[in-house]
């Protein structure tokens, strides 16, 4: 429950209002506490660069912010009902900043001022989450990357350090290095641990090479993500990637192999504390990929967070991958963009979201905002802490998907990757299919536990600056290639009279019901067969076999299922 | 004390001719109904007969499907509503029976496409098991003669197996005991000494 919530309840709302300040939101820390812990799904966003570089001529977007861009997001996430927002960095252009006197808007009233500090404007912008009561966590990019910067962090954004009144349920484990506090942190919000990573320059002026600043964060890190709970989650965030599209510099260093012992300790690391994604900024596009340690022993699942910021970057013609570490999953460029993270017990279901920059598709600075945006469901995807990943790649077989929780077991029958060599990024590289498992556990009226399974839908490939209009103008359609998945179910539980009269492989629909699951394919036909599975069957065809107490069906679409009567 | 003499004689011969001769067809007519489908219970009794459903693995007993049930078979049938279900097949009190033949067709006709293999086993009266299989295709009933080892028999117990059937119109027959023989032989006996009495005078 958070605190709109909380006070729409009415139940404490009286009682709420005789409370001071601080006793009330201590009410609503524990209010939130209770509700995440009962297994409530609940959100928090990401954003990422909001720089803004016209800053003579437009004052909807003052102190080279994207301020414009950001109240729209802001509205995004307000809308979403997320509990905090994270921003990877570059929360403004430049640090200081020229007031033209023709800006009698200015919120702060800086009109023909000079040596303007721009990072208020940041925090100023982040005020209608505020409101809302939804935290702002950023942490620094290279556009804020001075002493003078890593001072007002904190005092612009106390959250960062645990203090203020913007925490909205969140605590905060503060940097091992004092110079670091407010700077480098981990949030906790729920079963969710956020580390977040500065490489900038410190407090005290240390730390002033960024090409090897998180090498003596790393062993914080890892205690910090060791210590968490078993059963919760956790991401790494940072400004820079691990493998850039665009900028050659990393958060290892200057090209995308620097400092190789470093990596493989980074990486490492994650994947032992199995981490569900390292979110980066920094190259203004969204871009995902497996990234692979120099060493070839663990591996990452990095997120490049779509610009919120004036310019879209290209990557390089040659990719910075020069050690041939990543593997791409899916690319947009030349958009805006946010992500949603749905934090549902064990699994994580991210949605990124993105909307046209108003001109031709293409790249372009702005030199003034959208007229207007509309934010399309790009991709969807996510993981769970109790399933599996399985790494797809062009013809590849999705046979080998297998997964098995509380005598519940899932497989995947049939069915291979049929994308082509078009289905690749920008670099024509290919694009591989992570497949992703998870469980919940068996509820009331249905005979199996909760598959979620996520991956494979068609890639996201947005690209491609010869296409004209202002994209993107559709949804995703989340077709996914044709498979056939089979889920087990507890023959105790079901009478042989259900079997063909209700009792399938069921589908969660988009309002939350159980429908049968070839009913939310995309074409197909349905029909019904008490047997096993056999090869040639269409897509729609699906099955009860009592020979192997399992549920069936051809499909093409994934998400979330279970053996039930529907 | 002559006619009292002759109806007993008579009144023995027909106890023991009527068990010689009782054999039934259970055809659960009686349960018949518009409903979709319905349960019935772990037990069931016809004509002197008892089905019980002796699954381990759950207890939901046996069903049926009404006769508005796109899987009704024309004729009502006995489902085992278990998976992996077991039905025993007994009189009433005891007693030998053999069994003749029964109607089988799949739980779900039209949608099955390998059938099903039933295997039924029957303990006869000196405790030896004799068993036999069919096996049901994916069309409409089917009736399967059991061989004549089926016969003085205690019980016979058959499962779903892997997949399930419907069972109906099964054909039974009471085995007199010894002693019913002995009964129908002895008024038999009696009846001739009526006679030899009546030639005599």
């Amino acid at each position: 429950m958070d605190r709109r919530a909380f006070l729409k309840s009415g139940s404490l709302g009286i009682g709420g209002l005789l409370l001071t300040g601080s006793s009330l939101s201590a009410l609503v820390q524990d209010a939130i506490a209770a509700s995440t812990e009962s297994g409530t799904p609940w959100k928090f966003g990401v954003m990422a660069d909001t720089q803004w570089s016209n800053k003579t001529t437009d004052p909807a977007n003052p102190g080279s912010c994207a301020i414009n861009i950001i109240g729209a997001l802001n509205q995004q996430f307000i809308d979403q009902d997320v509990k905090f927002v994270v921003q990877v960095g570059d929360l403004i252009d430049v640090e200081s900043w020229t007031c033209p006197s023709s800006y009698s808007g200015d919120p702060f009233g800086n009109a023909g001022k000079t040596g303007i500090r721009t990072l208020p404007y940041r925090a100023w912008a982040a005020q209608s989450l505020y409101d809302a009561g939804i935290g702002f966590f950023p942490v620094r990019g290279n556009h804020e990357a001075s002493k003078t910067a890593a001072g007002e962090l904190s005092t612009l954004f106390p959250q960062t350090t645990g203090a203020g009144s913007s925490l909205f349920g969140a605590s905060i484990i503060p940097s091992s290095n004092p110079q670091l506090a407010g700077l480098s942190y981990a949030l906790d919000f729920g079963n969710v641990r956020i580390v977040l990573i500065d490489q900038f320059v410190r407090k005290d002026g240390t730390g002033s090479d960024a090409n090897s600043a998180v090498l003596d964060q790393l062993t914080w890190i890892d205690q910090t993500l060791a210590s968490r709970p078993s059963d919760s989650h956790a991401f790494v965030m940072a400004h820079k990637n691990l493998v850039g599209q665009n900028h050659a510099d990393t958060l290892f260093g200057s090209n995308a192999t620097n400092n190789a012992a470093g990596r493989n300790t980074f990486i490492s690391s994650l994947q032992a504390n199995k981490v569900g994604f390292c979110m980066g900024g920094h190259d203004h596009m969204h871009h995902r990929s497996i990234v692979a340690s120099p060493d070839g022993t663990a591996k990452t699942e990095q997120i490049i967070c779509s610009s919120n910021s004036y310019k879209f970057y290209i990557p390089q013609t040659n990719p910075n991958d020069t050690g041939k570490k990543e593997s791409v999953i899916a690319q947009e460029l030349f958009t805006i963009g946010y992500y949603i993270f749905t934090v549902d017990g064990p699994a994580v279901t991210v949605e990124f979201y993105s909307s046209s920059h108003g001109s031709d598709y293409g790249d372009i600075d702005l030199q003034a905002a959208p007229a207007s945006y509309a934010f399309y469901r790009r991709e969807r995807f996510g993981y769970s802490i109790n399933g599996k990943q399985f790494v797809i790649a062009n013809d590849g077989s999705y046979t080998g998907v297998q997964d098995a929780y509380k005598g519940t077991t899932a497989k995947i029958l049939d069915g291979s990757n049929a994308n082509t060599a078009d289905d690749s990024d920008y670099n024509n590289r290919e694009d591989v299919k992570t497949v992703k498992t998870g469980w919940k556990e068996m509820p009331a009226g249905a005979a199996s536990a909760v598959l979620k399974l996520w991956g494979l839908d068609n890639n996201l490939d947005l690209w491609n600056a010869g296409l004209s209009g202002q994209l993107p103008n559709s949804d995703a359609d989340y077709v996914t290639d044709t498979y056939v998945l089979s889920l087990s179910y507890d023959a105790t539980l079901v009478r042989p009279t259900q079997l063909g009269t209700g009792f399938c492989l069921a589908a969660k629909d988009a309002n939350g019901n159980w429908v049968n699951a070839v009913d939310l394919n995309e074409g197909g036909t349905k029909k019904l067969v008490i047997g096993r599975w056999k090869s040639g069957y269409v897509l729609g065809t699906y099955g009860v076999d009592p020979s192997t107490h399992t549920v069936w069906a051809v499909l093409n679409r994934d998400g979330e299922y279970v053996a039930r009567s529907v | 004390m002559k006619k009292t003499l002759l109806a007993i004689a008579v009144a023995m011969c027909a106890q023991g001719f009527a068990l010689e001769s009782s054999a039934a067809v259970l055809t659960f007519e009686s349960l018949s109904s518009p409903d979709d489908n319905f349960s019935i219970g772990r037990t069931y009794t016809e004509q002197g007969f008892i089905l019980d459903d002796i699954s381990t693995t759950s207890a939901f007993g046996f069903a049926s499907w009404g006769t508005s049930n796109m899987f009704f078979s024309g004729s009502t049938a006995l489902i085992n509503n278990n998976d992996a279900g077991l039905t025993r097949l007994s009189q009433v009190g005891g007693g030998a029976f053999s069994l003749g033949n029964i109607d089988l067709v799949m739980l779900y006709p039209g949608f099955t496409e390998d059938g099903a293999d039933v295997t039924f086993t029957g303990i006869t009266t000196d405790n030896s098991i004799v068993t036999q299989s069919f096996h049901v295709a994916d069309a409409g009933v089917q009736n399967f003669s059991f061989s004549s080892n089926f016969t003085n028999l205690s019980s016979v117990t058959w499962t779903d197996g892997a997949m399930y059937h419907q069972f109906d119109n099964i054909n039974v027959a009471a085995v007199p005991e010894p002693e019913s023989y002995a009964m129908f032989l002895a008024g038999l006996g009696l009846l001739g000494f009526a006679a030899r009495r009546r030639a005599a005078k």
